[in-house]
C-alpha cells in the first residue's frame, strides 16, 4: 500500500547520510565553491563570460546573471564567515 | 461578393508599431544607429527632421539610464572593493587579500561601468551621417550628463555617510539605539569597526568620479578615433569609385 510517509522518507537525506556527513558535505562544498582557488577560478570566468556576453556578444540579461554570480562568489563566503564564525 | 471576400482575406492589418526613433534600451539605440548608418552609408539622404525632438530624447533617456544603473552598482561595489583592499571587507572569505584579490575586487567594481563603455564603442562606425550623428551624440549627451549625476551623488552619499551619518557622537547614540538588539561587546567592535571603515567613503567617492570618467572616456574616445578611420574609408571608395 502506498504510504506518502514512505515517499517522503525517500527526499530525507538523513536516511543516507549521518549528521556529521551530511554537514561536512555542505561544508566542502560551501568551501570549493567560496573560497580558495576554484572560488577565484569561477569567478573571473564568470567575469569574464559577463563581459565577453554583455559586451561582445550583446546579450545583456546574461552579461548581468554572470555578474551578479561573480559578485556572489567574491563575497558571500567572507558574509558567511562574518555571520556564523 | 468575390472582390469583397478577397480583399477582406488579403487585407494586412499593422498592430501598434514602435514609434521610429525611441528606443527603449541600449541595445534598441545601437539597432537603431545601425539602421540610420545603414540608410545613409547607401547615399540616400534622410530629413534632418527624421530624428524628432521625441526620438532624440528617447536616446538622451537610453544614455541617462544606462549611467543610472551603473550607479546603483558602483556605489554599492565600490567601498567594497577599497575595503578588501584596505583589509577591512573579506574577499573569497579571507581577511588577508592576495595581489589576484586585490586587482579582482577593483576589476569587478569598474567592470559594470567599463563594460557599458565597452558595448557603447560599436558606435564608433556608425558615426557618419547626420542622423546617426544627431543620435549618437544624444545617447552620450544622456551617458555624459548621467555621469556628472552619478557623480554629484556618489559624493553627496558618502560625504553625507562620512560627516554625518558615521560622526563619533551620533553613531553611538545610534548603536546605543539598538542596544536591545545587539550585545554591548557586538556593538563595540561595530563602533570601532565602523569608525575606521569611513575613510573608506571618501576614497570611494574619488574612485567613483574616476570610473564615471573611464565610462565616458572609453566611447568617446574609441568613436573619434574609429569615426576618422570610417570617413577615410568612405573618402577613399568615392576617390575610386
Amino acid at each position: 500500500m502506498f504510504e506518502i510517509n514512505n515517499l517522503l522518507d525517500f527526499f530525507n537525506p538523513m536516511k543516507y547520510f549521518s549528521q556529521a556527513e551530511y554537514t561536512s558535505t555542505w561544508d566542502m562544498l560551501f568551501k570549493t565553491v567560496l573560497y580558495g582557488f576554484w572560488a577565484r577560478f569561477l569567478a573571473s570566468v564568470s567575469l569574464f563570460g559577463a563581459l565577453w556576453f554583455g559586451v561582445y556578444r550583446r546579450r545583456l540579461l546574461l552579461g548581468v546573471i554572470l555578474f551578479v554570480i561573480s559578485v556572489t562568489i567574491a563575497y558571500l563566503g567572507g558574509i558567511i564567515r562574518m555571520i556564523f564564525l | 461578393m468575390p472582390a469583397e471576400r478577397s480583399s477582406s482575406k488579403g487585407d494586412i492589418f499593422l498592430g501598434p508599431t514602435a514609434y521610429p526613433g525611441t528606443p527603449k534600451g541600449l541595445l534598441d539605440a545601437i539597432s537603431e544607429i545601425q539602421q540610420y548608418y545603414v540608410v545613409e552609408r547607401s547615399g540616400s539622404t534622410i530629413s534632418d527632421d527624421f530624428l524628432t525632438f521625441k526620438g532624440k530624447l528617447s536616446f538622451f533617456e537610453v544614455g541617462f539610464k544606462v549611467s543610472a544603473v551603473s550607479t546603483l552598482i558602483s556605489i554599492l561595489l565600490t567601498p567594497v572593493a577599497i575595503g578588501v583592499v584596505q583589509r577591512y571587507i573579506p574577499i573569497f572569505g579571507s581577511y588577508q587579500p592576495s595581489l589576484f584579490d586585490k586587482v579582482f575586487a577593483m576589476v569587478l567594481a569598474l567592470s559594470f561601468s567599463s563594460g557599458y563603455g565597452l558595448l557603447m564603442t560599436v558606435l564608433g562606425k556608425y558615426y557618419i551621417g547626420s542622423i546617426s550623428k544627431a543620435a549618437i551624440r544624444n545617447l552620450l549627451g544622456g551617458l555624459i550628463v548621467g555621469s556628472v549625476f552619478k557623480v554629484a551623488i556618489a559624493f553627496i552619499l558618502f560625504h553625507f555617510i562620512y560627516f554625518v551619518v558615521l560622526e563619533p557622537v551620533r553613531l553611538s547614540g545610534l548603536l546605543l539605539k539598538l542596544r536591545p538588539a545587539l550585545k554591548p561587546e557586538i556593538a563595540n567592535s561595530i563602533y570601532f569597526w565602523l569608525i575606521d571603515f569611513k575613510p573608506i567613503f571618501l576614497t570611494s567617492a574619488y574612485f567613483i568620479a574616476f570610473s564615471a570618467f573611464i565610462m565616458v572616456a572609453i566611447p568617446i574616445g574609441t568613436i573619434l578615433i574609429v569615426s576618422r578611420r570610417t570617413k577615410r574609408i568612405i573618402d577613399h571608395e568615392q576617390t575610386w569609385s
